[in-house]
């Protein structure tokens, strides 16, 4: 922000210097010259000019103007330019006479001379205003710009990374490993096994491209994904769920539970020799959605490089999906990695990623 | 051939036996499901051939190397790891990747016999009984780990070695290595006909010196064929004329 104001008090300055030069210049080929009267004058014009707008900008700020509707804030905009123009002219006409006296500029209450004091600090005014205005809808539609952007980019990402993970040729691999084996030990199994590894591709392949989908969606994505794996660890995958049947309507962004289940997987129960549980936990916190799994195992934020970067995209999702209101918790707990997800009803950023 | 299974998962072991019962010179002794247990199986039973798992939990398949005294033949076999087969640069590599082709199979299979039987002529004959079972011979293979990288290395092939504080150096083909070993340690281990304990920081191997001269206060200094020169104590220079017969 500091950035900000800087570039504002130069602008500022700037644009009353040259308001000011241009005065001195008219008065010196079209007027009296070059007189210390009205270098004088020029001076208060330009002090009082700056006084009074740096106020109504504080106004603008405080009253949060520049994020109203485009139609109001011209109304705003309008209105104050008349009562802004108007005390202007009456503090510079009071200061002057006060100040200035031998510019002998108060011309009494003539009506007409008034007047057009008046409309020419209203235009100075309604020119500020233009100007500052467009700058910030400018830099607002450039920071809007930027998150739509980062908004995509991330979504692809995801996207990408997903599919790369489902495809993960590991996983991959050896699943169709597992299920080699049980065709001959249990060919029933080895069938069902099949189906759910289509329907977990199927599923990755569709959900990835759209920006929410209901929990239920997902679960089955993950319940999917977590048979197969279970062929494959047999006893040392425990799995438990515990869905409240509210939140199964749920609109959340895709993947992100499965993101967490397969990091469970990877870095809690392949890496521990007698295996471990995971468990599913969903339910209504007032209007947020919280999504807790839990897994055997240590989580150490130095070690695991892989993991980051699956829980670091989850997290910039969910900042960028909802800004403040969502939330991930990663934390140890009686050997057992915890990871807790909030997410609000609303998005905070609509038809964004479209 | 006396064969191990090494692999965590239950099904994958069950696969493998399925389909390593189609080779009748291929004897399963036992299968393992952890690198511990692998240990314990490999020294005690001393099979020719290894099937390992590179994932698995608690210590991996290059951990497990890393602790033998013994090393059989090793076929690694794994789903896809691009990244732990990379570990290895240059050498004769053997692994199978999940699911396992059957012609691949036959091809390790076939490799693996000839190299065992080759190896097995080469033991002198008697040498075994003599008791020097825990001696590696110039024929062994040793399984080296730096950092990222690993070999396989026929000791033969090892031109000398180098103690650096707590780690020793290897030297083989453009390959100098760093391992976690003491020189004493490897020194009661290697055949001592052809490795040579030169002075504190040496061991050298035989085959490799070409040249010999005296040096300073009755001491000597080999050059070996890759022309490095290395000093030969003086305590060491009486054994070493022994040996070479000067």
């Amino acid at each position: 922000m500091g950035s900000n104001r800087t570039v504002y008090w130069v602008a500022q300055f700037s644009g009353w210097l040259l308001y000011a030069t241009l005065l001195v210049l008219y008065n010196v080929f079209f007027g009296p010259g070059l007189q210390p009267v009205i270098l004088k004058s020029v001076g208060l014009i330009v002090l009082v000019g700056i006084a009074l707008t740096h106020l109504y900008r504080n106004i603008i700020v405080a009253l949060n103007w520049l994020n109203q509707p485009i139609l109001r804030a011209v109304g705003l905009v309008l209105m104050s330019s008349a009562l802004l123009g108007t005390a202007l002219h009456a503090s510079h006409a009071v200061l002057s006479n006060l100040l200035i006296p031998e510019l002998d500029a108060f011309n009494g209450f003539d009506l007409a001379y008034n007047l057009q004091m008046v409309i020419n600090w209203i235009i100075l005014v309604l020119f500020w205003s233009v100007l500052y205005f467009t700058t910030h809808y400018f830099a607002n539609y450039k920071k809007e710009e930027i998150k739509n952007l980062q908004m995509l980019a991330s979504q692809n990402e995801i996207e990408l990374t997903n599919l790369k993970s489902q495809l993960n040729p590991h996983f991959m691999f050896n699943a169709l490993n597992s299920i080699r084996a049980l065709v001959d030990e249990d060919p029933k199994q080895a069938k069902k096994a099949i189906t759910q590894l289509s329907s977990m591709l199927r599923g990755a392949l569709q959900t990835g491209r759209r920006q929410l989908i209901p929990l239920e969606e997902e679960l089955h994505l993950v319940k999917s994904y977590l048979s197969i794996e279970k062929i494959r660890f047999e006893e040392r995958l425990q799995v438990s769920y515990r869905i409240a049947d509210d939140t199964l309507s749920y609109q959340i962004p895709p993947l992100m539970i499965q993101t967490l289940v397969e990091n469970a997987v990877k870095h809690g129960i392949s890496s521990l020799t007698l295996g471990g549980e995971i468990a599913i936990e969903t339910l209504l916190d007032g209007e947020k959605l919280c999504v807790k799994v839990s897994n055997s195992g240590l989580y150490d934020p130095q070690k695991s490089s892989n993991s980051g970067i699956g829980l670091k995209n989850t997290e910039r999702r969910l900042r960028l999906l909802y800004g403040e209101e969502a939330s991930m918790i990663i934390k140890n707990e009686n050997q057992q990695v915890i990871t807790v997800l909030n997410i609000p009803k609303n998005l905070m950023y609509e038809n964004l990623a479209s | 051939m006396k064969t191990l299974l090494v692999d965590d998962e239950r099904l994958a072991r069950k696969e493998l036996t399925t389909l390593l019962r189609e080779y009748p010179q291929i004897e399963i002794i036992g299968e393992c499901s952890n690198a511990d247990e692998a240990r314990d199986e490999i020294e005690k039973h001393k099979p020719d051939l290894v099937f390992l798992d590179i994932q698995m939990p608690g210590k991996n398949g290059f951990d497990l190397l890393e602790e033998l005294h013994y090393l059989p033949q090793i076929v690694f076999v794994t789903a896809y790891d691009e990244y732990a087969l990379k570990a290895f640069e240059v050498n004769a590599l053997d692994y199978l990747l999940k699911p396992v082709e059957n012609k691949r199979l036959d091809e390790t299979i076939k490799k693996m016999e000839h190299r065992i039987s080759e190896l097995k002529s080469q033991v002198p004959v008697g040498e075994e009984l003599v008791g020097n079972q825990s001696k590696l011979t110039e024929n062994d293979q040793i399984f080296l780990k730096d950092g990222e990288k690993c070999w396989f290395v026929t000791l033969k092939d090892v031109r000398m070695f180098e103690s650096e504080g707590n780690y020793v150096r290897v030297y083989f083909g453009s390959s100098k290595p760093l391992i976690l070993k003491s020189l004493n340690n490897l020194e009661e281990r290697l055949d001592n006909k052809v490795f040579f304990r030169t002075n504190r920081k040496f061991i050298v191997n035989l085959r490799w010196v070409e040249h010999i001269e005296n040096w300073f206060n009755g001491g000597l200094q080999v050059t070996l064929r890759d022309q490095t020169k290395v000093e030969v104590s003086r305590r060491q220079a009486a054994k070493f004329r022994d040996l070479m017969s000067l």
